[in-house]
């Protein structure tokens, strides 16, 4: 018997977390569960895996809080710290291993972006 | 009234005047940007112009520390593979090390030169490739001769428990190594036996939480104090407050006082005079920015001024005290004047910035 009920969103998440688990404890079976789509027990919200790096986000449309308040402006301002610094590192080239010399026909990004190389794996 | 907190966890509150200590106001600062490029821009702050860029040996300088001397400069370029050197009277590269070598990787994450330039302390990993497999080890503290250009030993890590992440930094007179963990720990620079330990993972003073503050001098610091915003816990009405400290790390001595309410102020910047202060209150994903300016003598925020700010924001004060500098993130430095917080010009480089350091032309400066 429940004796207690979820009166807001959040409670209502858990609990239907809570009951997800219950189920796959009892199923033989488990799930696996793409990136792209939504978990089983929350049919109708999204599913952000944690990780900058399996999120697709790139960070010059979307800043952590979704919105673009946060991002820098002119937002070709990030994205040579994306390349060096590593935060978004599958929307940039990879600096450290593959593509060093990313940015060297293209001093500033805000300037100069249609210098920038396009990078093939 | 103005507090001391010093020597450990056991709190000694003594009362003492307002007066600032200062270091005499200096006509300009020359900056030295690392970029995107191969090249560092030496900025001249009173000119506003870039008078010279000294070309490095490796792409995208991306970090500089300056030498106690101030007369060099230590460059990581942005594999953080290779440090190179830069005599800062003729604005050339003169050396340059590595620790990498074939198939094995050892990237710089931390560099601090010993007073004498002699030796630095690397904090580093080794990624060692193999035909399958990558195979990581450490991160190290490691112990760098610069003059045979060899590592010369290794610094155990404290309490045995290895960091992904850790600042150090020698005393001015090179005797001390000092470790920044969860306490300040002091090692003999030379046997790295712990000499002395700061606790401020504890309480400085009961009911206050754990006080977090900032033991890097800034520019215009007096040699050997800190001077910096600093957060702490009201024990009487349980609520977090905000003020400014001013830290002595030799002497494990902490002189604050209160301003009030803690707000999501940071980039707090010394002027030259050590009257004032300047802070950046950040609020990015509703857009609101404002100027504060802190009064040191009355102990008190004497203005708060709403500009347009951005996103990412690194706040400077010029030599005279007169303008104001945004920067970080992209190629340009926003100027204001400091007495009324007006937009004034744009200054616009040919090339995006990665790091920064900047170097009073006279006087003492610690970076």
């Amino acid at each position: 018997m429940k004796h207690i009920k979820a009166v807001n969103q959040k409670a209502a998440r858990i609990e239907a977390w809570v009951a997800y688990e219950a189920e796959q404890t009892e199923s033989t079976e488990l799930d696996v569960v793409g990136l792209e789509s939504r978990p089983p027990h929350e049919q109708n919200g999204p599913n952000i895996p944690l990780g900058c790096s399996l999120v697709f986000a790139p960070g010059w449309e979307a800043d952590s809080a979704g919105g673009t308040a946060g991002l820098c402006q002119p937002v070709e301002r990030d994205i040579f710290d994306c390349h060096l610094s590593c935060f978004w590192p599958a929307h940039v080239p990879d600096q450290l291993n593959h593509s060093p010399d990313w940015t060297s026909k293209c001093a500033s990004a805000q300037k100069d972006w249609r210098k920038l190389d396009l990078i093939f794996p | 009234m103005m507090r001391t907190l010093a020597k450990g966890a056991v709190a000694l509150i003594v009362a003492v005047t307002g007066i600032p200590i200062t270091v005499a106001a200096q006509d300009t600062a020359l900056w030295y940007l690392g970029t995107y490029t191969r090249d560092i821009l030496v900025w001249d702050e009173a000119s506003e112009q870039v008078i010279d860029r000294i070309e490095m040996g490796h792409d995208i300088p991306a970090d500089i520390v300056v030498n106690e001397a101030k007369d060099r400069i230590y460059v990581r370029d942005g594999t953080a593979m290779y440090m190179e050197l830069v005599d800062l009277k003729t604005n050339e590269v003169v050396d340059e090390f590595t620790l990498s070598q074939g198939n094995v990787t050892v990237r710089i994450n931390g560099f601090a030169p010993h007073p004498s330039d002699e030796k630095a302390v690397i904090f580093a990993k080794r990624y060692t490739k193999l035909r399958d497999r990558y195979v990581v080890e450490g991160p190290f503290l490691l112990e760098y001769d610069l003059t045979n250009k060899a590592v010369s030993d290794t610094i155990p890590w404290p309490n045995d428990q290895e960091r992904e992440s850790i600042r150090f930094q020698y005393s001015p007179d090179g005797n001390i190594l000092y470790i920044f963990a969860e306490d300040i720990i002091a090692l003999d620079s030379n046997s790295y036996e712990e000499v002395d330990r700061w606790q401020i993972s504890t309480p400085i003073e009961s009911g206050v939480g754990r006080s977090r503050f900032s033991v890097a001098p800034q520019p215009y610091d007096e040699e050997g104090i800190a001077t910096s915003l600093f957060r702490m816990t009201d024990p009487v009405q349980n609520r977090r407050i905000m003020g400014i400290a001013k830290v002595r790390l030799s002497e494990k001595e902490v002189s604050f006082f209160t301003l009030g309410e803690s707000r999501p102020v940071g980039n707090f910047t010394l002027a030259p005079d050590g009257n004032k202060a300047y802070g950046l209150l950040e609020q990015g994903n509703i857009a609101e920015y404002e100027f504060w300016e802190f009064d040191l003598i009355n102990q008190r925020v004497s203005r708060r001024v709403p500009f347009e700010g951005r996103p990412r924001m690194t706040l400077g004060v010029s030599a005279d005290g007169e303008r104001l500098f945004i920067y970080n993130a992209g190629n340009t430095i926003d100027i204001y004047d400091s007495a009324t917080f007006e937009y004034l010009k744009q200054i616009v480089f040919d090339e995006d910035t990665t790091f920064e350091v900047m170097i009073p032309q006279a006087g003492t400066f610690t970076p």
